[in-house]
C-alpha cells in the first residue's frame, strides 16, 4: 500500500469517527479560508428564500381584499409579524393560501373591532333615539 | 365577520398540508349537514367514526378508500393502518388546539343494561374556535347584511 492510500485512509477514519462534528467544522474544512464567505452566501440564500414568501403573502393577500373591494387596515404587530414570519418559509402552497386569507381577514374593516354590523347599527339607532 | 386573534396563528403554524385539507373537509361536512337542518349550528353537528374515514376517502387522503366499515381483513392491511394512524393524529392534534372536541352520550338508558358494562356512544364536534379557525382561514366573504 503506498503512502498516499494510507493517508487518504487516515483521513477518511479521522471524518467518519467524528460523526459528531459540528456542521460548522464541515463547512470550515470544505471552504477553508472562504467559510466566513460561505455562511453569509447561505443567510444570502435564505433571506431571499424568505422575501420570495412574503411576497408571495402580500400578493395573494392583496388578490383577496381587492377582490372584496376593501382598503386594508391596520393589523396590530403581535398578529401581524407571527403571519408573515410563519408564512415566509411555509413551502406547501394551499397553506401559504391559508396565511394569506388569515391575513386578509385580519385586514378587513369589517372585522375591525369584533362587533357585528347588526349590533353597531342597533347602538346607532339607541343612540340616536336617545 | 371573521374575528382574527394570535392564537388562530399557532394553530396553523402546526398543520400540515394534508391535516389542513382533512379540517377543512370535515368543516364542509358539518356545514353541508347543518344547512339541511336548519335549526341546528355547525358546532352541534357530531361525528362518528365512520364519518371520518368517508371524509377522508372522498377528498383523496386514504391509501385505501372507503365509505363503509372496516371489514376484519381489511384492518390486517398495512394501508388501513397507516390511514388510521394518520387519522388518530390529525384528531389529536384538533383535539390539542380544541377545534374538535369529543362527546359522550350519558343518558340513562345507557346504564340500565346488565351485566354488560355501559356503552358510551360518542361524537365529535367542532368547537366555536374551531369553527372560526377554519372561516378564518378561508378567503374573506363580503359583509351580508344582517
Amino acid at each position: 500500500m503506498s503512502d498516499d492510500t494510507e493517508m487518504m485512509k487516515a483521513g477518511i477514519e479521522a471524518v467518519t469517527s467524528s460523526a459528531m462534528t459540528p456542521v460548522n467544522d464541515l463547512i470550515s474544512s470544505l471552504f477553508g479560508p472562504a467559510a466566513r464567505e460561505a455562511g453569509l452566501m447561505l443567510q444570502d440564500h435564505i433571506k431571499v428564500y424568505r422575501k420570495e414568501g412574503q411576497f408571495r403573502l402580500y400578493i395573494r393577500t392583496m388578490e383577496k381584499l381587492k377582490a372584496l373591494g376593501v382598503t386594508p387596515q391596520r393589523v396590530p404587530l403581535k398578529l401581524l409579524f407571527p403571519i408573515i414570519e410563519n408564512a415566509s418559509v411555509e413551502e406547501d402552497d394551499d397553506l401559504q393560501d391559508r396565511w394569506a386569507s388569515l391575513l386578509a381577514n385580519a385586514a378587513n374593516p369589517a372585522n375591525a373591532d369584533g362587533i357585528p354590523a347588526s349590533c353597531k347599527h342597533l347602538a346607532r339607532i339607541v343612540t340616536q333615539a336617545g | 365577520m371573521q374575528m382574527v386573534f394570535p392564537h388562530l396563528v399557532n394553530i396553523l403554524r402546526e398543520l400540515s398540508p394534508r391535516q389542513a385539507k382533512y379540517l377543512d373537509a370535515l368543516y364542509d361536512y358539518a356545514q353541508k349537514r347543518s344547512d339541511r337542518k336548519l335549526d341546528r349550528t355547525l358546532e352541534s353537528i357530531g361525528f362518528s367514526h365512520l364519518d371520518f374515514v368517508r371524509v377522508f376517502s372522498e377528498i383523496g387522503l386514504a391509501r385505501y378508500p372507503t365509505s363503509k366499515h372496516y371489514s376484519a381483513a381489511e384492518w390486517r392491511r398495512e394501508d388501513v393502518k397507516a390511514d388510521r394512524a394518520e387519522r388518530e393524529v390529525a384528531l389529536d392534534i384538533f383535539h390539542r388546539h380544541r377545534i374538535m372536541v369529543e362527546v359522550y352520550d350519558l343518558g340513562e338508558e345507557r346504564f340500565t343494561i346488565q351485566p354488560r358494562q355501559p356503552e358510551l356512544d360518542s361524537e365529535v364536534h367542532f368547537t366555536a374556535l374551531g369553527a372560526q379557525f377554519v372561516a378564518t382561514c378561508r378567503p374573506p366573504r363580503p359583509q351580508v347584511a344582517e
